[in-house]
């Protein structure tokens, strides 16, 4: 019996449909972002735990910290990071081939506005601007690495 | 580099789908290599090759 063939069907090539209709990667690729995301989870749960208690906004809790366990409690969210980063390494060497191929790019074109931003707003400052704040050298990458990933799906669809 | 996958899968009438699950690999990177848009590694040409019980060269010609 003949099987439905996919390929045939109305979306154009290379479009945000075709990308969609195509699907991100196998099965068990799916279960290792599933994984990834349950650590990065985690990991924001600590950490915005983390920022609160030693901004001392959940002393109503009785979440109060000072001196050394202040320090414990800046670093505890570091072990879950190391699960994030792990489960993203793990991800990414068992990952489907064009998955991997995507998900390269996207890291790389986050490193490249990284580099060109934190590079060219140092001459910013330089020239009397204010400095980038830490909260936003950190997203712009993390979202230009997420366009980047997005784009390149559609350009292999 | 210019291929016969979809040529050869259609007359096996298999789907994107069922042959991307004899490869084990994503439709998505099926679909990429029939439409010439990504060239896969030697071990998957090597697997998509003894899946068609062809050498490579029978299913995939550098581009003119």
């Amino acid at each position: 019996m003949k099987e439905r063939d996919e390929s045939m069907e109305s979306a154009p090539r290379g479009s945000w449909q075709a990308c969609l209709r195509n699907g991100f990667g196998t099965a068990a690729d799916r279960r290792n972002q599933v994984r990834f995301l349950l650590w990065m989870l985690a990991w924001m749960v600590a950490f915005t735990i983390a920022a609160q208690t030693l901004r001392g906004n959940l002393t109503g809790l009785g979440l109060e910290v000072s001196g050394r366990a202040a320090w414990v409690v800046a670093i505890l969210p570091n072990v879950l990071a190391v699960g994030v980063f792990l489960s993203y390494l793990r991800y990414l060497r068992m990952a489907d081939e064009l998955t991997r191929h995507i998900q390269i790019l996207g890291l790389a074109v986050g490193f490249g506005v990284w580099f060109f931003l934190s590079m060219s707003w140092k001459l910013l400052v330089f020239a009397g601007g204010k400095p980038l704040s830490s909260d936003w050298a950190l997203l712009i990458p993390i979202i230009a690495m997420a366009f980047g990933q997005l784009y390149f799906s559609r350009r292999y669809s | 580099m210019k291929n016969r996958l979809r040529v050869m899968r259609a007359e096996r009438e298999w789907s994107q789908a069922s042959l991307a699950e004899r490869l084990d690999v994503s439709r998505q990177t099926v679909n990429a290599i029939e439409t010439g848009k990504y060239d896969p590694s030697l071990p998957l040409a090597f697997k998509i090759a003894r899946l068609f019980e062809l050498r490579i060269e029978e299913i995939f010609q550098p581009s003119e």
